[in-house]
């Protein structure tokens, strides 16, 4: 796609969303989820193999195209990759999960704990991208 | 940065989903989200009000990277389409295969941010 793709970031960043994930909707804000969905952890049952399989595709595909965004902009320092990164999160994820949630009724604080989540996670593979690219 | 690119960019991105959830997949959105009543009074006003100023914030934020990276008007209609397609689906689809929503109302969601970030990439190529 006219940049070069750095393919042991890609993947590095795309497990970090992983990382994140495990830690968010895991000691940090699983409970508040839960209750914000209005479901309970037996309600949610375990991740099949699909639901993990499918989120790390999709992961992976976000790295990559994070990777071609940031290599556009030449051969950016960590503070600029960070802020690339953090600006795709809060100008493109957010707003659409805002306009999603909005048009759903979801509540705020579901909205507030998925979009931080994207934030942080942007934001991570920025680093790893910086650091690894 | 082009004002009145940015200004219609908004207007389409938001029509997109009236469309999108009025006459297309309004029906079929309600069955899958359970969610059957319109908003009424001022609820309408604070849904759609909020529905375009977080779109202005997409279309701004995407006027903002064009206006540095000057893209030809096919690379802005690929860039505007690539975001909606490689990071707002990816994004709201792990979110979905986490909450267990159904691959319909993935698809019906999906497809509105993808239609309509090339909505958007089409008027900045157009105008700007």
């Amino acid at each position: 796609m006219g940049t070069e793709i750095h393919w042991l970031a890609v993947v590095v960043a795309a497990a970090s969303g992983f990382a994140v994930g495990g830690l968010w909707y895991g000691p940090l804000f699983l409970n508040a989820w839960l209750a914000a969905e209005g479901k309970t952890k037996e309600q949610m049952g375990q991740h099949p193999a699909m639901v993990f399989g499918g989120a790390f595709l999709c992961n992976l595909f976000s790295a990559f195209i994070l990777d071609h965004t940031v290599a556009t902009y030449g051969d950016p320092d960590m503070a600029l990759t960070v802020m690339i990164t953090l600006g795709v999160a809060l100008g493109f994820v957010v707003p659409a999960y805002g306009v999603n949630y909005l048009f759903a009724g979801r509540k705020l604080k579901l909205f507030l704990i998925d979009a931080g989540y994207w934030v942080v996670t942007y934001a991570v593979m920025g680093v790893i991208l910086e650091l690894l690219a | 940065m082009n004002w009145l690119a940015i200004g219609l960019g908004t207007l389409a991105f938001w029509l997109i989903g009236a469309l999108w959830y009025g006459m297309l997949f309004g029906k079929a959105w309600q069955a899958e989200t359970g969610v059957t009543e319109a908003p009424k009074g001022a609820a309408v006003a604070r849904v759609m009000g909020l529905t375009l100023l977080l779109e202005f914030v997409v279309v701004l934020t995407l006027g903002h990277m064009f206006a540095f990276l000057e893209p030809s008007d096919r690379g802005k209609l690929m860039i505007a389409t690539g975001f909606g397609l490689a990071i707002m689906t990816p994004a709201i689809g792990i979110n979905y295969l986490h909450q267990r929503r159904s691959l319909k109302l993935f698809l019906i969601d999906a497809s509105h941010f993808i239609v309509g970030m090339a909505a958007v990439g089409g008027v900045f190529a157009l105008l700007d």
